[in-house]
C-alpha cells in the first residue's frame, strides 16, 4: 500500500479521529500515515454491531413479552453473557443463569440487583424497568 | 530514574501494546520506533483456533498472544523493567496512585469497554488494551495515553478502576509496567533483532500444529472454502467473515494484519544492520499486506452480499497469501539467521 493509497474514508465510527496505518512512501519507505477510516473495515464493523443490534431488539421483545428479564438485556448491551457477568461478580454462572429468568429477577432482593447493577454500570432503577429499555441500541440508555 | 517535571509525549501508534511500549521507552530516553518494538518483541502471528470462541466466533488473530510484546522487548534490549498485576484491586489502585503521583509514566493493562474516551464503536469486551497514564487532572481524573488515539485524553477513577480490573478472559488484574533503564543507556539493537526475527520465523513455520503460522493461513483458507456449506444460514456466514476481517483490519494492526507494521521494522532493521536480507523481506511482505488487504475487501463484499468476484477466490486469495509467507520466512532463515 502506498501513502497515497492510504483509505480516508471518514468512517462513523471514528467520530471525527483519525487512525495509524502503515504505508510505503515515494522513495520506497515504509512510514506512518494517518488515515481516516476504510470502508471495507468498516463494513465488517457494522455487519457486527448490526448483529449486536438485532440482538437487543430480540431481548427487548422477550422482556416485553415477559419472556426474558431486563438483566438479559442489560447484560447482553454490556456485551457480556451470563458467564462473563459471572466472573465479574465473582459468582457463579449458574447463579447468573437462574437469575436471568424472569421469574426469579422480579424477587430478587434489593442487594442482589444493586450488586448487579454496580457491575453494569446501571441505574438501579432501570434494572426493574422494562421501560428503561430503548427501542434502538445507538439511542443512550442511561 | 527519570525527573518528575519532563511531561510526557503522545505519539499516536497503529497497535496499542508496542505503541504504549515505545512511547514508554522514548519517555525514560531510548528513542525506539513502534515497528522496532513490534519486531523485537515478536508480535508478527497468525492463528485460526475455531473451536476457541470469543462472543460466538471463532478466535483468528494475527499476532502474538497480547502481554508479551512489551516484556520481550525489554528483555532482548536488556532493559531492566517493572511489570506487576495485583490481587487485591486496592493496592493495584494505590500502587499507580503513587507512581503517578511521583511523576512516573506507567503503562497500564485495561478492558477497552469501559473506556470513555474511546470512540463507542471501538469499545468491546476485550481486555488486553494497554494505555499509559501519567498524570492527573485538577478534577481528578488521570491522564492518559492511548497508542490509538490521536490526542492526549482524561479519564474519570471510576472507569479506570473498572477497566483495569474486568474480569474475563486475559483479565489485566491491575497490571501495570514500565521500563527502567539506567540514564544513558546504550542498547545494543542488533542481537535484539535476531532474536525477534528468530521467534517469528520460527513460530511462523515450525508449530507443528495446523492451527499457527502458515499452517494456519491455509488452515483457515480451508475452513472457509467449507464455511457456505457448513454455516447454512447467511447472517451466520456474513458474521464469520466479518471478524476475520475485523480482527485483521479494525483492532490497532496498521492495516494488512500487522504484515506493515512488522515490514517497517525488517525495513529500518535493514538499514540499521546492513543486511540486505532484511529489506527485501520489508518489501515482499508489503506484498503480503496488499494481498491481506485484497483478501478483506473481497470477504467483506460476500459477507455483505455484493460480490463482483466469486467465493472461491477467498480461499484461493490466503493459499496465495500462505505461500508468499512461507516464501518469506524461509527466505529469511535461510539468509539472515
Amino acid at each position: 500500500m502506498k501513502v497515497e493509497e492510504v483509505p480516508q474514508d471518514r468512517a462513523r465510527s471514528y467520530e471525527g479521529g483519525s487512525k495509524v496505518c502503515y504505508a510505503v512512501d515515494a522513495s520506497g519507505k515504509i512510514v506512518k500515515t494517518p488515515t481516516s477510516g476504510w470502508t471495507v473495515e468498516e463494513s465488517a464493523m457494522s455487519i457486527a454491531w448490526d448483529a449486536i443490534g438485532s440482538t437487543l431488539d430480540r431481548i427487548r421483545a422477550d422482556v416485553l413479552a415477559g419472556t426474558a428479564s431486563p438483566l438479559a438485556w442489560f447484560m447482553t448491551m454490556r456485551q457480556m453473557d451470563a458467564r462473563l457477568l459471572a466472573q465479574n461478580l465473582g459468582i457463579s454462572t449458574l447463579r447468573v443463569w437462574w437469575h436471568l429468568r424472569p421469574g426469579v429477577f422480579a424477587r430478587l432482593s434489593q442487594t442482589w440487583l444493586s450488586r448487579y447493577a454496580d457491575c453494569l454500570d446501571i441505574p438501579v432503577a432501570s434494572l426493574k424497568d422494562p421501560a428503561a429499555i430503548p427501542e434502538s441500541r445507538h439511542a443512550e440508555c442511561c | 530514574m527519570q525527573s518528575a517535571a519532563r511531561s510526557f509525549e503522545h505519539t499516536q501508534t497503529a497497535h496499542c501494546e508496542s505503541g504504549a511500549t515505545s512511547n514508554l521507552l522514548r519517555h525514560a530516553g531510548l528513542p525506539v520506533t513502534e515497528a522496532m518494538v513490534f519486531g523485537i518483541g515478536s508480535g508478527l502471528f497468525f492463528v485460526h483456533c475455531p473451536w476457541v470462541k470469543l462472543m460466538d466466533l471463532p478466535l483468528t488473530s494475527y499476532r502474538s498472544f497480547p502481554g508479551t510484546i512489551f516484556k520481550k522487548t525489554c528483555k532482548r534490549l536488556g532493559v531492566p523493567y517493572r511489570y506487576q498485576s495485583f490481587r487485591d484491586p486496592l493496592k493495584g489502585r494505590r500502587a499507580l496512585d503513587e507512581l503517578v503521583a511521583g511523576g512516573r509514566a506507567v503503562g497500564v493493562r485495561t478492558n477497552i469497554f469501559w473506556l470513555p474516551y474511546t470512540p463507542e464503536r471501538f469499545r468491546f469486551q476485550f481486555n488486553g488494551h494497554n494505555i499509559v497514564v501519567h498524570g492527573r487532572t485538577p478534577e481528578n481524573d488521570y491522564v492518559v495515553s492511548d497508542p490509538i488515539m490521536d490526542r492526549t485524553s482524561t479519564c474519570p477513577e471510576r472507569s479506570m478502576n473498572r477497566a483495569r480490573f474486568a474480569a474475563g478472559t486475559l483479565a489485566p488484574h491491575g497490571l501495570i509496567f514500565f521500563p527502567d533503564p539506567a540514564a544513558g543507556m546504550k542498547p545494543e539493537f542488533e542481537p535484539a533483532i535476531r532474536a525477534g526475527v528468530r521467534e517469528t520465523v520460527g513460530r511462523m513455520l515450525n508449530i507443528p500444529f495446523p492451527f499457527f503460522g502458515v499452517r494456519g493461513i491455509r488452515y483457515m483458507s480451508r475452513r472457509i472454502a467449507r464455511w457456505p456449506k457448513k454455516l447454512t444460514d447467511p447472517a451466520q456466514l456474513s458474521l464469520n467473515l466479518a471478524n476475520v476481517v475485523r480482527m485483521q483490519e479494525e483492532i490497532g494492526t496498521g492495516g494488512g494484519g500487522f504484515r506493515y507494521l512488522y515490514a517497517a521494522f525488517l525495513q529500518e532493521s535493514a538499514d540499521l544492520t546492513g543486511a540486505p536480507v532484511l529489506a527485501e523481506a520489508a518489501r515482499r511482505l508489503t506484498d503480503s499486506g496488499n494481498l491481506w488487504r485484497d483478501f478483506a475487501t473481497i470477504a467483506v463484499q460476500q459477507a455483505r452480499g455484493r460480490a463482483d468476484t466469486p467465493y472461491e477466490r477467498i480461499p484461493a486469495l490466503l493459499l496465495e497469501i500462505a505461500t508468499l509467507e512461507e516464501e518469506i520466512f524461509t527466505d529469511l532463515r535461510r539468509r539472515y539467521l
